[in-house]
């Protein structure tokens, strides 16, 4: 048998792997990538669903659009900090779902977020954490509006809340 | 039953309710559970232009990082936001995508950058940049268009500055921390200056003035009742300057190139942000500002109110625009019905009932685990007399989270002890397993 011919289907998994999507992506792959690909494998830009849909995928139907669930999985190792990135990942979520039309269901979203950022503060302010809960809650909420409609979406979200006034949340907000 | 009679009664059953409140807590064997941290400071935040929610929210955990939950006399300190919209950027997303995402194939479709470009970049930004030369051109045509239409933006509401009574639920929350008894400071950044002056006014003829401080950040105004900073190379408010009259520069900081990174790692371009460079731990600016707030919150001064409503775990507070006397009504979940003529409740008290103009009438729940009862508040409102036309404003607040709900409604005829406008179904739900309580509005 030609050696060639025996390494081929290994070859051609080796291939069908490096296409999936569902394989550890963003695993750093390259010290000075050169390519929007090796930037998105590297973690150093995110590696994002952009569906025309809303809501996008959430297979474990767990809250969290799939690329955002693995976003966090990818740049979160502690369980404080991916439950309190779990979190901040719903609230955002739910603004996609929520009927702007209904003053009620816009300030429950809200109320949301508003403990949601609490709660990364509250982790991730910890000295030594090694992230600035800003830039944690802002990165969060950037990847989750990653398409037209959801951006535009989250602005009519604000819109709806001009005039509104709220609360730092008293006591623990994490979940 | 007269007017004088009722406020006396109001006055008589709120001491009786404090002073047998004190009573009960000596006589109590065990600490009862009380829910509510009792804070005498309000600190309200005016969010900038273009603020996001998100954006809004963090500012509030970094002014609770910086200044902490107590003053250094141990008084107590609350964040609350007074949330503003900015106007006239509704094709911000197209025009995001037709400057920016359309110019280079790297970008298409990427529009999480959308909320990092405006203030000049930021590391994803950054690491695209790497493999396009284009890049910081595309960013700073899409820079000078959207500097350009929030200056166009503030020109206008600063033409047309925007009213409290516009606001109603900013101007609410105002007559509740009043009637409350809080001591108020306000700190507003860029275009919510314009809506805090408003407030600040509103409240000022209502309380002493030792118990209202405001803090201008980058004020896109030049009314200021307060300290006020301003950086030399803030680019809004130069481009203002260039149309109006705007308040004196106060500090030097580096130029873009040379610019830490701020709270958010962000340097912004345009030299406005809160947290890029008005809070920049690393800028002096960054350091004024803390210390000016640091100044006006010690200078605050406890009010002398005629009438100090407690904080409950939810309380109701009603108003209305002008004369008459309009009543508060709360059906409590045991079916107490609370109103000027049976101010105690099971859970429950009215301890601020007005009978002459405006409100406010002010119901609170208790705090404590022994007295809240869990199940649906009724809250309702009637015309008792001279309030036709009235507009009557009915605010839900929560211990835990601020506003819950504000609603308004044009009364009718008189309607005597009748609520003639069931406002709120208020919901307290308790945990069978922890005893913790929520609060939700319908």
């Amino acid at each position: 048998m030609n050696k060639g011919l025996f390494f081929l289907p290994l070859v051609l998994a080796l291939v069908a792997c490096s296409n999936d999507e569902s394989s550890d992506a963003d695993t750093p792959t390259d010290d000075n990538p050169t390519t929007v690909q090796e930037l998105e494998n590297s973690g150093a830009i995110p590696k994002l669903a952009r569906g025309s849909d809303l809501e996008g995928a959430d297979v474990d139907n767990n809250g969290i659009r799939d690329d955002v669930d693995d976003y966090i999985s990818n740049h979160f190792s502690e369980s404080s900090h991916i439950s309190a990135a779990n979190q901040a990942a719903r609230a955002n979520q739910a603004v996609l779902n929520t009927d702007l039309l209904s003053p009620t269901a816009v300030r429950q979203t809200n109320q949301k977020i508003s403990r949601a950022t609490a709660c990364i503060y509250e982790v991730f302010e910890v000295p030594g954490s090694g992230s600035e809960p800003a830039e944690v809650s802002r990165d969060l909420e950037a990847i989750t509006f990653n398409t037209a409609s959801r951006l535009k979406k989250y602005m009519e979200f604000n819109k709806a809340l001009d005039g509104a006034s709220w609360s730092l949340p008293e006591g623990s907000s994490c979940e | 039953m007269s007017k004088p009679t009722r406020t006396f009664l109001s006055f008589a059953i709120s001491l009786f309710i404090i002073t047998s409140t004190s009573l009960n807590a000596f006589a109590q064997p065990y600490e009862a559970r009380n829910f509510c941290r009792d804070s005498g400071i309000i600190f309200a935040f005016f969010n900038g232009v273009q603020t996001t929610i998100g954006e809004a929210n963090r500012a509030l955990n970094e002014f609770r990082r910086i200044h902490g939950n107590e003053r250094a006399d141990g008084e107590n300190i609350r964040y609350e936001v007074m949330y503003n919209y900015t106007d006239g950027l509704d094709d911000f997303v197209e025009t995001f995508e037709q400057r920016v995402l359309e110019q280079e194939q790297i970008l298409a479709g990427r529009y999480e950058l959308a909320l990092e470009i405006i203030n000049g970049g930021g590391k994803w930004w950054q690491r695209l940049a790497e493999l396009a030369t284009t890049l910081p051109e595309t960013r700073d045509d899409f820079i000078n268009w959207y500097q350009a239409k929030i200056v166009q933006s503030l020109t206008s509401l600063a033409g047309n500055p925007p009213t409290i009574t516009n606001y109603s639920e900013h101007q609410s929350r105002v007559d509740t921390w009043i009637v409350e008894g809080k001591q108020i400071l306000m700190v507003a950044h860029s275009q919510g200056n314009l809506f805090a002056n408003s407030a600040y006014g509103y409240a000022s003829d209502k309380i002493d003035n030792e118990a209202l401080n405001l803090v201008h950040i980058a004020p896109a105004s030049p009314t200021t009742n307060g300290p006020h900073r301003l950086a030399d190379k803030d680019l809004v408010i130069n481009a203002l300057r260039a149309s109006g009259s705007v308040v004196g520069i106060t500090d030097i900081i580096p130029g873009y190139l040379n610019r830490p990174g701020g709270l958010n790692g962000q340097t912004d371009i345009l030299g406005h942000g809160l947290l890029e460079i008005y809070l920049n731990p690393a800028l002096g600016l960054g350091a004024a500002v803390v210390q000016n707030i640091e100044t006006e919150l010690a200078n605050l001064q406890p009010p002398e109110t005629e009438f100090e409503a407690e904080t409950g775990f939810f309380t109701a507070t009603l108003t209305w625009n002008g004369a008459g006397d309009v009543d508060l009504h709360v059906y409590e979940p045991s079916g107490s019905h609370v109103f000027y003529q049976a101010m105690t409740g099971t859970s429950g008290y009215l301890d601020v009932d007005n009978t002459v103009a405006n409100g406010p009438e002010h119901y609170f729940a208790a705090c404590e685990a022994e007295k809240l009862q869990a199940g649906t508040y009724q809250v309702g409102i009637a015309n008792y007399d001279r309030a036709d036309g009235r507009t009557a404003s009915l605010q839900i607040a929560s211990f835990r989270d601020g506003v819950l709900g504000t609603r308004s409604v044009t009364l009718g005829p008189p309607t005597g002890d009748n609520p003639s406008h069931i406002m709120f179904d208020v919901e307290v739900i308790e945990d069978s397993e922890t005893g913790e309580f929520e609060v939700i509005v319908q």
